[in-house]
């Protein structure tokens, strides 16, 4: 289970962004979260990704408080996949960052394998967003934060990815944390899906 | 001089029928482009990434292009503006309002009377406040109120303008980017992915605005995997699929189950959507270089025959559309 308790963050002397926030996922289930933009979510996943700390509150992942020593359990998938791979690395070693990773995922994940050989800016913006989402996907991974996953991606594609994500779910019992605007999309993939403005309604 | 002021009352609107009788503001013919790569052991092997690929988009005109990540849509702007690397090729036809628009055209011309909404946020330069980069592509006076009131419109606060890259989140940034092409006097403006991760009310803004800048008399090339926005604003769509276009059709055709659609890719991509089906198709996108003898959508589609893997099908006029398959 991962538990988000009572947690608040603001950026410097800036308002606010949530306070007292709670929140709970659980193995094998999908909650979707949607709201403005610039109100905090990616805020949010960072910090249950373990890369920045909230200023109160505390967080556990199946039993473990924050901040966690080792292997991150819980993996983010970027909005803005240009933004968090090394533009001067092939993505070979881009992927490495996220552990053995099985090569049948890779292909269903439609990474095809000449594309190792490139640079992130060789490859087109859905291909790059795929990559991002099998490195969070390494074998240890417990929680999913998809952050805007499939935004970059064709109607086809996104199918095709979330049809795979939703078969690990099942069989790896992966709990997954979908932001997205697309209420259709969050309707077919999420077990449950949450507001985000109204989550964070005791902002004052 | 267009003002954004004047863009929201312009009246310049023609009917869709006088437009189409005049020269296309952008013409593209037969375009195609290669990669040079070299692979290990450096042996140099070429890629094709797009193949034949022709279009027109008249002043005030919206064509959508919708279709396969990795198609090449975005490397077709690139190809538009003139911004390839280095070891890319290109052949083919491009006009810029009747005149071929060479490599210095395409110079000259970008950011003046070209302008490109890129899809990599990594476009706006992480050392300049967002505020300090539109301002900096708009030509007239009170850049700092014009910048102010794109700002609005988009619903970015003022203080937005004074934040870093950084500092903006997903949304912000992509607004940011829309905002500066907004505020160009581009006669052509080619949107890459303008809307991903929108709110709801960002997105319907962002498109409205491509609408009106349209309806000014500027010519829009839309290419979003957001096929609904694309069916609110656009013209025609133009379907892309590994390199090619299998598609232009109608806003109308998109409907149902898609009968009305002629290319079985089309008709799949619409059944895919997550208020349709949300039914994935099977297989993937061949790759470029790939050598393809018939159909490039062959192995995927349920509906080919025997040739349809020996011989490449055409492009052909169906109802209104342009297709590119032996069955439709
Ligand atoms: N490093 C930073 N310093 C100061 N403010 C920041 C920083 N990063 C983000 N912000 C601000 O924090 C707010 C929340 O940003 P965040 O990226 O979490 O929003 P979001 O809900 O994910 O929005 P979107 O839907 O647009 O992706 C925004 O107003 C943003 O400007
Ligand atoms: N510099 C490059 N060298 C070799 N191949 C490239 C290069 N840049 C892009 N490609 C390939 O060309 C194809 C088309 O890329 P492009 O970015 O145009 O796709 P796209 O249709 O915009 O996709 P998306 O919807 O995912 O943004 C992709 O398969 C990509 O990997
Ligand atoms: S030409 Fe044949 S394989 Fe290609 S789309 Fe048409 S029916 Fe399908
Ligand atoms: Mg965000
Ligand atoms: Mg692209």
């Amino acid at each position: 289970m991962l538990e988000v308790n009572g947690v608040s963050y603001r950026y410097q002397n800036n308002p606010w962004l949530f306070k007292q926030l709670n929140l709970v996922i659980h193995p094998g289930e999908v909650v979707g979260l949607y709201g403005k933009s610039g109100t905090g979510k990616t805020t949010l996943a960072t910090i249950l990704a373990g890369l920045k700390k909230q200023a109160q509150g505390d967080i556990k992942v199946d039993g473990n408080l924050y901040p966690i020593k080792g292997f991150q359990p819980v993996q983010l998938v970027w909005q803005l996949p240009e933004k968090v791979v090394n533009p001067k690395w092939r993505m070979e070693k881009v992927l490495a960052e996220g552990g053995d990773l099985d090569p049948e995922l890779l292909t269903a994940l439609g990474i095809n394998e000449e594309w190792l050989n490139r640079y992130p800016g060789e490859l087109s913006g859905g291909e790059l967003q795929r990559f991002c989402l099998a490195r969070a996907l390494g074998p240890e991974t417990r929680y999913l934060i998809a952050d805007e996953m499939t935004t970059m991606l064709d109607a086809i594609t996104q199918a095709q990815i979330w049809h795979t994500v939703l078969q690990l779910v099942k069989q790896r019992n992966i709990g997954i944390l979908a932001i997205s605007h697309d209420p259709h999309l969050l309707k077919r993939v999420c077990d449950r899906i949450i507001n985000f403005d109204e989550l964070v309604g005791n902002v004052y | 001089m267009m003002d954004i002021n004047q863009v929201e009352k312009s009246d310049h609107t023609l009917p869709n029928s006088l437009i189409k009788d005049k020269t296309p503001l952008f013409e593209v013919n037969h375009l195609s482009l290669t990669f040079r790569q070299y692979k290990k052991g450096l042996r140099e092997s070429s890629t094709q990434v797009i193949r034949d690929f022709s279009l027109k988009i008249h002043q005030g005109e919206i064509v959508a292009v919708v279709g396969a990540s990795g198609s090449g849509k975005s490397l077709l702007a690139d190809a538009i503006l003139g911004i390839l690397p280095e070891n890319a090729d290109v052949k083919g036809d491009l006009k810029f309002a009747g005149e071929e628009l060479t490599m210095e055209k395409q110079m000259l011309l970008r950011g003046k009377d070209i302008s490109l909404i890129p899809q990599s946020t990594n476009a706006l330069d992480p050392l300049m406040k967002a505020g300090k980069q539109v301002q900096s592509v708009i030509k007239r006076k009170n850049k700092k109120s014009i910048q102010e009131r794109i700002f609005h419109k988009v619903g970015l606060s003022k203080k937005a303008g004074e934040m870093y890259p950084f500092e903006l989140s997903g949304g912000m940034a992509r607004r940011v980017l829309v905002s500066t092409a907004m505020v160009s006097e581009a006669k052509l403006v080619i949107a890459d992915e303008p809307t991903p991760g929108l709110d709801e009310h960002a997105r319907n803004e962002t498109i409205h605005y491509i609408k009106q800048l349209a309806d000014g008399g500027k010519s829009i090339m839309f290419i979003t995997h957001d096929i609904t926005a694309a069916l609110e604003v656009a013209d025609k769509v133009a379907v892309f699929y590994a390199g090619e276009t299998v598609e232009i059709a109608n806003i109308d055709d998109f409907t149902g189950k898609g009968e009305n659609l002629r290319h079985p890719y089309t008709r799949a991509l619409w059944n895919a959507l997550p208020q349709n089906d949300f039914i994935p198709l099977k297989g993937s996108q061949p790759l470029p270089g790939e050598t393809i003898n018939g159909c490039a959508f062959e192995s995927r589609c349920p509906i080919a025959v025997e040739y349809c893997a020996q011989k490449p099908p055409q492009n052909k006029s169906v109802s209104g559309g342009i297709v590119r398959c032996f069955h439709a």
